[in-house]
């Protein structure tokens, strides 16, 4: 009978320790496990995901506010048509059916915002929170929303968007919740107004706070001098192929004699310091650590080179890559008001690329100057309350900022100060202020709203002009024929002419002297030349006007390329502007092998016991056609000299350790890998171009080889015979398969959590770098949508963007794009002028919004 | 069909009911009144009819939508074989109510052992 006790006691304390076990993974969050019992239950838990994943064929719903019936029909890609019988209607069917495909996205793009990333991922998140609120993105656009008038058509369009996804919301049951909520253990939340205009600063954020070059040039001249760091990054592009024509048809070389290495100079590194210390390790843009390689094209052909007689445009903007992708499509009617297809953000209301009855748009990103600093002085450093200004203290201005935790809990408070300039930034010691447009713009909503409704050009270039932030390059065509192209956004005009520094906050000398008119914004309409091209390079030729717009200018190789394909096509078809988005051509190569090649045949010619391996790569490098296709197996090649070349170019831009450790293994290795430099600043190829010139300069001489001075052909030479060891090193011979170029080169298109299994990794794809569909680094930026628009009377247009158009990772509309991305097509879009119009076969749902019936 | 047959299988049903109707924490709780009513060992039953129960909602979610791709794609995200998630699912719900109705059934034999000590006394 004891024993029966006892062991009866055991028993019950084992099932009592295995209940608690058990209740303690199924209630709480287990290190990076959610709590399983919500998760894992089979009714609502993370399986309900699963019955989200087809849009059902008929649906009715009642949608609050709706003023009349509103019917939504999904064709086979997808896309949602609506039609409705009013605009504000419009955009919250709008809003409804992209929280219905992308609620997760839209909550966490909000969150990185506003900066409140910390209360759905907890505490892990709050250094980044901080980072972001000081930049202030959240606090303009509260000012944005306040400057708005609450009774303008485009507020209100943004109010009835935010009913319309917080009565998706609403109505959402926890079988209904997106699979991202399930894995945080979260709830979504509901949707303000204001989160729109937050989208819009991210992009703000995204497109152009990286663009500074203040950073680099101190950093240069914090080593080589300042003569010397305006050559390296100089503020035009030494290779002039501009968005406004300037008469020639082919690209200038400007290419100036690049001065020799200067003393370092100390006041510029100090200033580096605070600098880079001020921009945080945001420099990336969006909480990346990496500096994006962010890049677009656009182009416009007219009547007269067409195939058709008809005008063309084309547009691909290369953003980061994730899935669900940034865009999402729509299509939305209202009867004598707006017939408007193309790509919106979910988070807007708004089409931002696109086309309607009579016009098509497209923008790339102007990478102008639009941000200063300025060092201030305070009254005190530890608890400021004024800052100096022409000889008098004034007060600043300061925002309290909370974050919180997952659970509500308070994590750090923070106060953000700011002058008349922008937000104050402080470090210890060191406080510098800025003043950044995307901080002051408030125009966006109206303009893009304006732009969609064009009739013809002018129209559509006359809603621009109220466009603030970030500047873009802005082309458009209509169906009469007509192609313009504009560089829009508010361009500052700096004191002292040029915005390359960081300036005396202590005086308002040092501020913006206002902006450019709309006048003087680099604009082109119905060229000579019969088409515009823009692929982010400098937007105006210097010697047509070298007033001060920025530094920051990609290489011009996209630029040259589509300019040579469009003038050598005159005819062209909406196939050809595709074919064009994917075109392997590159001419950043075409330049460089040339050179390449030269100097290989001079050092095979002069010394007859040339290594071998200078023989065989310059062979290798001869049979190269300079396109960049999958299976090519050259680029390799090429791209490794290129790195070589940077390598052995730029060694004087090494940080100053590395420099001494690099002599001191010089002596070890006659070749260092080039894969992981660490330079202050690599100069654009276009300024390495440049040098190509000056074959006996002193760049060319690489520092590491103490006994000796090298020309640029040695140079060359030893950066091809390098990379050819690297490559044979690294994937083995030529021809057995390891060097073609779709092993190499791949996207990655990471799910927006960098879930993996919920990514789309290793694609490879035609292109790299300097190419029309660039790929570099890591691969996670690329073209985000590509879109062709043939301007008929019958207006017709193509698209694709990279995932497809729902968040759900088992929804067929996840990733069915995917292939035909990577492959380079594109997808008719149906663009139905009612609902009766779309085809019963591309009917693939049917959503009808009725409004709330009274009680 | 026998008559601990039909309880058992009321008890699975309960067990669906209840975890879709208000929640997972219900399991447990049921399973707990299961092991108070019962007599003997009641806690294999509970166990199979919370694990029944829950693959039997797991089915009719898999006959609505993608439950195999979404298993897939879950165990890559969580470093599991889609099939151990699978597994997991039932086997959370069978621990908890394994347990809870045996603890309850202790709990209850004590309880009773105590009364009776008490009335003996």
């Amino acid at each position: 009978m004891r024993a029966g006790a006892g062991s009866g006691i055991v028993r019950g304390l084992i099932s009592a320790i295995i209940l608690a076990a058990g209740l303690q993974l199924a209630a709480r969050r287990t290190g990076p496990l959610p709590p399983l019992g919500a998760l894992l239950d089979p009714w609502s838990g993370i399986w309900s995901v699963a019955l989200q994943a087809e849009l059902p064929s008929r649906q009715v719903r009642e949608l609050p506010g709706l003023a009349q019936p509103v019917e939504v029909l999904y064709d086979d890609r997808g896309v949602p048509h609506i039609f409705a019988a009013n605009s504000e209607d419009a955009a919250r069917a709008l809003g409804y059916v992209v929280a219905r495909d992308r609620l997760f996205q839209m909550e966490l793009r909000w969150r990185t915002a506003a900066g409140r990333l910390s209360e759905l991922f907890g505490e892990g998140a709050l250094e980044l929170d901080r980072q972001v609120r000081a930049l202030g993105l959240a606090w303009s656009a509260e000012q944005a929303m306040a400057t708005l008038d609450p009774e303008s058509p485009v507020v209100r369009e943004i109010e009835a968007y935010a009913e319309g996804v917080n009565a998706w919301i609403a109505g959402l049951s926890r079988r209904q919740t997106p699979l991202e909520y399930h894995l945080l253990g979260a709830q979504p939340t509901a949707w303000e107004p204001l989160y729109s205009l937050y989208l819009l600063k991210l992009m703000g954020w995204d497109l152009t706070y990286w663009v500074t070059t203040d950073l680099d040039r101190l950093k240069l001249a914090a080593l080589v001098g300042a003569e010397a760091s305006l050559a390296l990054a100089p503020v035009n592009s030494p290779i002039q192929q501009p968005i406004q024509p300037n008469g020639s048809p082919a690209a200038r070389f400007d290419l100036p004699p690049l001065p020799e290495p200067g003393q370092p100079d100390t006041a510029a590194r100090r200033l580096a310091e605070e600098l880079e210390v001020a921009m945080g390790s945001m420099f990336g843009g969006a909480g990346s650590q990496e500096r994006p390689r962010l890049g677009s094209n656009n182009w416009a052909v007219a009547p007269s080179r067409t195939e058709s007689g008809f005008a063309l445009l084309a547009g691909d903007p290369h953003l980061k890559l994730t899935l669900p992708a940034i865009w999402y499509e729509a299509h939305l009617v209202v009867p004598d008001e707006l017939d408007v297809y193309g790509a919106t953000i979910p988070s807007v209301p708004l089409i931002l690329i696109g086309f309607n009855r009579d016009v098509a748009w497209s923008f790339t990103n102007t990478g102008a100057d639009v941000i200063d600093y300025y060092e201030e002085e305070l009254d005190d450093p530890q608890r400021p309350s004024r800052y100096l200004l022409d000889g008098e203290w004034r007060p600043l201005d300061s925002r309290v900022e909370e974050y919180r935790g997952s659970r509500g809990r308070a994590l750090a408070t923070d106060t953000i100060y700011f002058t008349h300039r922008g937000p104050l930034i402080r470090r210890g010691d060191r406080r510098l202020s800025m003043r950044w447009t995307v901080l002051e713009g408030s125009g966006e909503p109206e303009a893009l709203r304006g732009a969609s409704r064009a009739r013809t050009v002018s129209e559509w270039l006359k809603a621009m002009e109220k466009y603030q932030a970030p500047a873009q390059n802005g082309i458009v065509a209509d169906r009469d024929g007509t192609i313009a192209i504009r560089s829009t956004g508010r361009f500052p005009i700096h004191p002292d002419g040029v915005g390359l520094a960081v300036r005396d906050g202590r005086a308002s000398a040092s501020d913006w002297m206002g902006f450019w008119p709309v006048e003087r914004y680099p604009f082109a309409i119905d060229p000579e030349q019969g088409y515009l091209a823009s692929a982010n390079q400098q937007p105006i030729d210097p010697k047509v006007d070298s007033t001060y717009l920025g530094a920051h200018w990609e290489s011009p190789w996209r630029a040259m390329r589509i300019n040579a394909l469009l003038a050598a096509d005159s005819a062209a078809t909406p196939e050809a502007m595709r074919r064009y988005q994917t075109d392997p051509g590159n001419a950043r190569a075409d330049l460089f092998v040339r050179y390449f090649l030269a100097a290989a045949k001079r050092e095979l010619a002069t010394s007859g016991s040339a290594a071998s391996d200078v023989r065989q790569a310059a062979r290798l490098l001869g049979d190269w056609d300079r396109r960049y296709t999958r299976d090519n197996e050259r680029a390799l090649l090429f791209e490794y000299a290129m790195e070589e070349l940077a390598e052995r170019v730029w060694d004087e831009l090494l940080e100053p350790t590395d420099v001494g450790a690099t002599r001191e293994a010089a002596a070890a290795e006659s070749t260092k890998s080039a894969s992981e430099p660490d330079r202050v600043f690599t100069p654009s190829s276009a300024v390495l171009a440049s040098l190509l010139h000056q074959p006996e300069s002193l760049w060319w001489d690489d520092r590491r080889t103490v006994e000796s001075r090298e020309d640029r052909d040695a140079v060359l030479v030893a950066s091809l015979a390098a990379a050819y060891r690297r490559a044979l090193e690294e994937h083995g011979e030529p021809g057995g398969g390891g060097w073609r170029w779709d092993v190499i080169r791949h996207a990655n298109i990471y799910h927006m959590l960098h879930l993996e299994a919920l990514s789309a990794l290793d694609l490879s794809i035609q292109g790299g770098p300097g190419n029309l569909n660039p790929s570099y680094g890591n691969g996670v930026h690329g073209a985000s949508w590509r879109m062709v628009v043939e301007l008929a009377p019958e207006l017709r247009a193509w698209g694709i963007y990279p995932g497809g158009q729902s968040g759900n990772p088992v929804s067929p509309h996840y990733s069915d794009r995917l292939d035909r991305w990577v492959a380079g097509e594109l997808d008719p879009l149906l663009f139905p002028r009612s609902a009766e119009d779309l085809a019963d076969a591309s009917r693939a749902a049917i959503l009808e919004l009725f409004p709330e019936r009274r009680p | 069909m026998t008559k601990g047959g039909a309880a058992w299988i009321a008890l699975a049903l309960l067990f669906a009911v209840a975890s879709a109707l208000l929640g997972w924490w219900t399991v447990p709780i049921v399973a707990a009144l299961w092991g108070w009513a019962s007599t003997g060992r009641p806690w294999l039953s509970a166990a199979l009819a919370a694990a029944a129960a829950w693959a039997a909602l797991l089915l009719v979610t898999a006959f609505q939508g993608p439950v195999g791709p979404l298993a897939a794609k879950l165990g890559g995200v969580m470093g599991l074989p889609a099939v151990v998630l699978l597994m997991l699912t039932v086997i959370l719900p069978a621990t908890l109510a394994g347990s809870a109705a045996e603890v309850a059934a202790i709990v209850r034999r004590n309880v009773f052992r105590g009364a009776r000590a008490g009335q003996g006394s």
